[in-house]
């Protein structure tokens, strides 16, 4: 530890910031490791799938492409080719822990910004770690391993190209700017127009703004720079969108925005999203309520800040410094995009109904400096309060961590599997005929097919009402039947059925054929 | 289907000649006449075309000379009006550019508003863009009355055509190849209609590509005559329709470009001809090579009309072809083979093989190359192969029509597929309960439908080559090896045909009563039975019995469905006696023609089982015996008799005999768990003499099953039910078992739980790592939380 301080203090890295790539990279081994490897959800099987597929292809559009960017497969394509390593492994075992560096490089990188220098800047990356949402986000194998550094850097950009006033040094930030756009765009269109609607909004409120806070707090702000660094955001993601669309290339850049935020960017149903909100996902109300303590004492505590600092500025009782001002107007178009995101969901136009889950992430992202900044400006750093903060944050991350790998002590729903489940899936893919199998009520096994055998057709279904009658292969094992018993869905009737496979853990049932057509 | 309809009357009286009115307004150089001709529409009514002719060289020929030689067919246009000279609803004009002579045609569909025309220097201008345009690459038409059929037709979709529509949407393109004045094929493809990439063997839903072929021994090529001599492809007349299935094609077949008095409307017919006898066509919603739906829909003549004898219709999807039905990763072909006997005009047979049969060689036709047999190998392909799903139908006393037969064959249709595609277990209904309809109008539910007086027949596990033959019992064609059939005898009765032995001859006919239920449905209740087991016949009813032995059994007669002419003939010989057969409501009277004893009784037979060398029969004799059976004392008012024959020694025995009477004990488990699979047993014991089957279920709170159970006289045995319960608690279940009473008693279900906690099972690393990870985790957050607080509040 005290070499590698002494090693990061050489570069310019504090022995705080070492710690907190320790820590967040222990939390993500934690992840890996809970199911000893074994894990997968929805977009991390389907991104598997879609890279598989993409490098079979050889390009980055093929039939069955993920239409809303090809950024993170080709990433995680490339990755695979150079290092030898099989993309589901990396996709489940290595790129977490990049995810994982990767926003906490940006987290630093950002959050200087905002807040004072010193603590408050490991305690906000720290305060991050209670958010389970923002974590899971970035441990799971989709594009916002890619799209949340993106974000975070366009917006350092944007604060430097505010206040910087020898020209070469803002090309350098428009140069950062397009890049994040291009990135960020590549790996999800949504999160392209996302971006440039956040940025466009704080610039907007910045100019309209603009004379209270030369008058107030006597800033003077480049709105020609912010301005042409608003249209370097937008050009690139119009690009980005011009670049790679599969679909429709002669589509409007009004209709691109309409169609995507209406079609959204999963790449199919989040069958087993632990972030869904769904409250039958945990084994009791009481215990999501409890699971979503660390999001919402963040979103509490930051909101008083927030309405308090904006509520002084408007009557002109404080001052606010640049990053200050754009930290407070990003906080109310973040929140003002998750709000937007809520009706959304309700009117069934976004696939997926998890919008609002997604753009809170990137809230929570601003939430946490402003949590701390509020802190810090009170008096509540008193010793025994910091102890019982400290207490509860600790508890809050421990939830959290329970929280993101759906632990079958609190979840109904898991996204572990076990190595005879993997076997015994692996059996009946290699052997399919014809005929779909069951693979218990929810799609766990499905995942697993998708992530660990990808190019195989998806032919293990979720049955939610039980057995179906066109169905002849049935997968059990023990994690299968607490399925089972969790929704409260019919067995099926293996006592009537022929044992085809069995390795200890999971068994493979077979219907008895009837009839000269059924093998 | 082809509907006979009389010919147009064309009179083709020239009634007058006239310079154009508007010659003053001609391009310099050009000359134009009017010629007025009557034709008479379906209705009689006169109806008067002016056509006017444009063009450089149009001179008005001497007296005797017909007014379409005063002009060309390579650079004139002809103006066509219909009942007044104003009503300028066609025109053809004539071109001779580099790429070969061009005719564009163009209409105003409907007779609605007239063509816009104007003269220019360069000829006359028609505003708008053409429906058709016809070229012939060669440079000519017609060469010492050859007619060239060598052409590229583009028909531009009437619906799509705007005053631009010409220069941005495709065309419907149609090659046309012949030789020696003949059509020989012709292959379209509707461009506009197939998206960009679409993949060869992927039906859209609409038939996007045809394809005709002429066989080499069609008969011979017969068109209308044409209106223009030197435009051999056009004429004017009056059909019913402006559908193709309109034109009169059994008599000649229409012009090509045929425009039609009744709606005034061009219409572009088949060069080569439609369903009529010798053509060999394919109707793909997919595009080449591999093609589906009718690919192909072939039509033979053996009597030398233009009416096909035999017709092959292979509907046919590809793997992975979604417009077929499900499954869809596996070949699908239904075969529908029609054939006619001595009569030209209607279908009295058809076979229809279901199966998983493709085309693995590619033939040609035209330039279009695509997967199939050729023509004259399609009927070796269907009928010379194993099929496993087969249906067989005699259509009453015949079935009109161009296209053969469409009913009881399961053509188009989810269930047949789902049964041969192994996603259920239920044999399709309508096979054994097809829909009872009273006439023969095709409707959507043809597929599972019998017309009164059509009979069919069904194997769901053929795998053989099809084969037929002539029973000696009720004297008609059946398939060999059918498992059972149906005979619609109208007036509420039906005949079920039934195998009841599983050999090649059906050995069962029962006559019932239908009661019609919802939907189509029905029940029979059975009026009379005849049995023709080992060769005994053996006649049931409410009157009483009958049981005959026949003293020498005769044989079936083995026939094969029709591969080729010869095979053709050799069934209409062999079959001529046999299309009527024995009276299909008087079963009692069909052992008349054969000599042997009988055993007549005015009780019941309760029961017969036939092993095929030895045949058992539970006879309850009533009040009045008559007749006798070697051996048999068969005495009135007795309770129940075993009579048993031994075949092949012609003896028969008789022994007092009880009915069955079943005895069930209760096996199942102790303990029974919700959601857990569990046997429950049940000792089935027979104490009488009579051997009983049937299906035993158990119902109630464990679920609903059934098992088949079949026990012999004075037997038992043991049926195992596999249980799953569903929830727990306690509730009744109930054992039933046909014709016995309901059984009873109460079952316990112990409740499941929920095991899973931290604890993973068979996690390759075990729990350790993360739980150490997890705790080194939380502890390092909250040592560096307090920390840094610390040092900012030391700081500070």
């Amino acid at each position: 530890m005290t070499r590698i301080s002494r090693y990061a203090s050489m570069r310019g890295v504090s022995r705080s910031e070492v710690a907190c790539y320790l820590v967040g990279l222990g939390y993500a081994t934690f992840f890996v490791l809970r199911y000893g490897g074994l894990w997968t959800e929805n977009d991390t099987a389907q991104f598997s799938d879609t890279t598989m597929h993409m490098l079979a292809a050889g390009s980055i559009v093929f039939p069955g492409t993920y239409v809303h960017g090809f950024g993170y497969p080709a990433w995680l394509g490339m990755v695979s080719l150079i290092s030898g390593i099989p993309v589901p492994v990396l996709n489940t075992l290595v790129f977490p822990f990049i995810g994982m560096a990767l926003m906490i490089t940006a987290v630093l990188a950002t959050y200087p910004l905002f807040l004072p220098k010193g603590n408050g800047v490991i305690v906000s990356a720290l305060t991050l770690f209670a958010v389970a949402d923002v974590l899971f986000t970035v441990l799971r194998g989709n594009h916002e391993k890619l799209n949340i550094p993106c974000i975070l850097l366009a917006f350092v950009a944007f604060v430097n190209v505010g206040t910087v006033g020898e020209k070469r040094a803002r090309v350098r930030w428009y140069i950062v700017l397009a890049l994040t756009g291009l990135i960020n765009v590549w790996a999800n269109d949504y999160f392209g127009v996302y971006m440039t609607a956040a940025m466009t909004i704080v610039w907007l409120l910045t100019w309209s703004a603009g004379k209270h806070l030369r008058q107030g707090s006597g800033l003077r702000i480049n709105h020609a720079a912010l301005l042409s660094s608003v249209a370097v955001v937008a050009g690139t993601t119009l690009l980005g969108l011009m670049m790679f669309s599969p679909t429709s290339v002669d589509e409007t850049i009004a209709v691109q925005v309409v169609k995507h935020l209406a079609n959204l960017f999963t790449a199919g149903h989040p069958i087993s999203n632990p972030l869904k909100t769904a409250n039958a996902q945990w084994v009791s109300p009481s215990v999501a309520l409890v699971l979503g303590g660390g999001r919402w004492t963040i979103f509490l505590v930051s909101f008083v800040w927030w309405a308090s600092r904006v509520w002084r500025f408007v009557q002109g009782r404080i001052q606010l410094t640049w990053a200050q001002w754009v930290l407070i107007s990003l906080y109310g178009t973040l929140g003002l995009l998750v709000a937007v995101a809520i009706p959304i969901d309700l009117s069934g136009l976004a696939l997926g109904n998890n919008l609002e889950v997604r753009n809170f992430t990137y809230f929570a992202l601003v939430a946490a400096p402003l949590t701390v900044w509020g802190l810090l400006q009170t008096r509540i750093q008193q010793r025994p309060l910091m102890v019982v903060l400290g207490v509860l944050f600790s508890i809050f991350v421990f939830l959290g961590q329970l929280k993101i790998t759906q632990d079958p002590s609190i979840s109904n729903q898991w996204m572990g599997y076990t190595p005879a489940e993997k076997q015994a899936t692996l059996y009946f893919l290699q052997h399919r005929g014809v005929d779909l199998a069951w693979g218990g009520p929810d799609g766990r096994l499905l995942d697993v097919a998708v992530n660990d055998y990808p190019g195989v057709p998806w032919s293990i279904v979720p049955a939610s009402q039980g057995a179906r009658p066109f169905e002849f292969d049935y997968l059990n094992s023990p994690i299968v039947r607490e399925a089972t018993v969790l929704e409260g869905v019919k067995m099926p009737n293996f006592g009537a059925m022929d044992r085809i496979f069995d390795d200890g853990g999971a068994q493979i049932y077979r219907k008895v054929p009837v009839t000269p057509y059924q093998r | 289907m082809f509907v006979n309809l009389k010919a147009a009357l064309l009179l083709a009286l020239p009634l007058a000649f006239a310079s154009h009115p508007q010659a003053s307004r001609l391009p310099t150089g050009s000359h134009s006449i009017t010629v007025v001709q009557s034709y008479h529409n379906l209705a009689g009514t006169p109806i008067r075309v002016y056509i006017t002719i444009v063009g450089p060289d149009v001179r008005r020929g001497g007296v005797g000379t017909s007014w379409w030689s005063w002009g060309n067919v390579s650079t004139d246009t002809y103006i066509f009006a219909f009942n007044k000279p104003s009503n300028r609803w066609l025109a053809i004009k004539f071109s001779n550019g580099p790429k070969g002579l061009e005719a564009e045609l163009y209409e105003e569909s409907g007779g609605t508003r007239a063509l816009s025309l104007t003269y220019t220097r360069e000829g006359v201008k028609i505003q708008g863009p053409p429906y058709l345009i016809v070229r012939a690459p060669v440079g000519y038409w017609s060469r010492n009355g050859i007619v060239n059929y060598n052409l590229r037709v583009s028909q531009y979709k009437k619906t799509q055509r705007t005053r631009s529509g010409l220069q941005s949407g495709k065309p419907v393109v149609e090659l046309v190849g012949g030789q020696r004045g003949v059509p020989t094929w012709q292959v379209g493809l509707d461009a506009p209609a197939v998206p960009k990439g679409w993949p060869s063997g992927q039906g859209l839903g609409q038939q996007i590509f045809g394809a005709s072929l002429r066989m080499k021994d069609a008969p011979p090529f017969k068109s209308m005559k044409p209106m223009l001599p030197g435009f051999p492809y056009f004429s004017i007349g009056s059909l019913a329709g402006n559908h193709t299935a309109n034109g009169n094609w059994f008599v000649k077949n229409p012009s090509p470009l045929f425009f039609n008095l009744r709606g005034f409307s061009l219409d572009l017919f088949p060069f080569v001809g439609f369903e009529t006898a010798g053509l060999y066509t394919i109707n793909s919603d997919a595009l080449p090579p591999h093609t589906d739906f009718e690919s192909p829909f072939a039509f033979y003549a053996f009597q030398g009309g233009r009416e096909a004898d035999l017709v092959i219709r292979d509907e046919q999807f590809p793997p992975g072809d979604r417009r077929g039905e499900s499954p869809i990763d596996i070949q699908r072909s239904v075969v529908r083979v029609s054939w006619k006997t001595s009569n030209p005009k209607f279908w009295q047979y058809s076979l229809q093989l279901l199966g998983f049969h493709g085309f693995h060689k590619e033939i040609s036709i035209g330039p279009t190359k695509l997967y199939a047999v050729r023509p004259s190998k399609l009927p070796t392909w269907a009928l010379g192969q194993a099929w496993p799903y087969v249906t067989f139908v005699q259509l009453g006393s015949g079935y009109p029509g161009s296209e053969g037969n469409y009913f009881y064959g399961g053509q188009g249709s989810p269930p047949p597929w789902t049964y041969a595609g192994g996603l259920t277990t239920a044999v399709p209904r309508y096979l054994t309960h097809p829909l009872l309809e009273r006439g023969t109008v095709l409707t959507a539910a043809a597929w599972e439908s019998l017309p009164t007086g059509f009979r069919g027949e069904y194997s769901v596990a053929y795998f053989r080559k099809p084969e037929l033959y002539v029973s000696p019992i009720d004297g008609l064609v059946h398939l060999a090896y059918a498992q059972g059939g149906i005979w619609n005898l109208g007036g509420g009765d039906v005949l079920v045909l039934s195998n009841r032995t599983g050999g090649k001859t059906l050995d069962e006919w029962t006559l019932d009563r239908v009661k019609t239920l919802k939907k189509g449905n029905w029940v029979g209740t059975p009026l009379s039975q005849l049995d023709y087991l080992d060769g005994v016949l053996i006649f049931r009813a409410k009157t009483g019995f009958r049981i005959h032995e026949l003293r020498s059994p005769p044989k079936v007669q083995n026939v094969s469905p029709p591969k080729n002419a010869a095979a053709w003939q050799a069934f209409v010989r062999g079959t001529a006696r046999y299309s009527v057969g024995a009276p299909p409501t008087s079963l009692a009277t069909w052992g008349n023609k054969f000599p042997g004893p009988v055993l007549a009784g005015s009780g019941s037979v309760v029961k017969v089982t036939s092993t095929r060398t030895v045949l058992h029969i539970w006879v309850t004799p009533g009040r009045k015996v008559s007749g006798t059976l070697p051996g048999i004392d068969l005495k009135p008012g007795r309770l129940l008799e075993e009579l048993t024959y031994h075949s092949g020694l012609k003896t028969w025995t008789m022994t007092p005999a009880t009915l069955p009477q079943i005895n069930v004990s209760w096996q199942s488990a102790k303990f029974i768990s919700a959601n857990v699979t569990t046997r429950v047993s049940v000792r089935l014991t027979n104490s009488g003499t009579m051997p009983w089957s049937g299906i035993v279920a158990l119902t109630g709170f464990l679920g609903n099953l059934s098992q088949p159970a079949a026990l012999a006289g004075d037997g038992s045995t043991t049926i195992v039910f596999n249980v799953s319960p569903p929830r727990p608690g306690h509730g009744n279940i109930a054992l039933r078992l046909p014709g016995m009473r309901v059984r009873r008693r109460v079952v316990f279900v112990a409740p499941d739980s929920r095991s899973l906690t931290l604890i993973w099972p068979g996690s390759l690393v075990g729990d350790a790592v993360p739980a150490f990870m997890e705790g080194i985790t939380i502890l390092g957050l909250a040592i560096m939380w307090l920390t840094e607080w610390a040092r900012r509040e030391y700081e500070r």
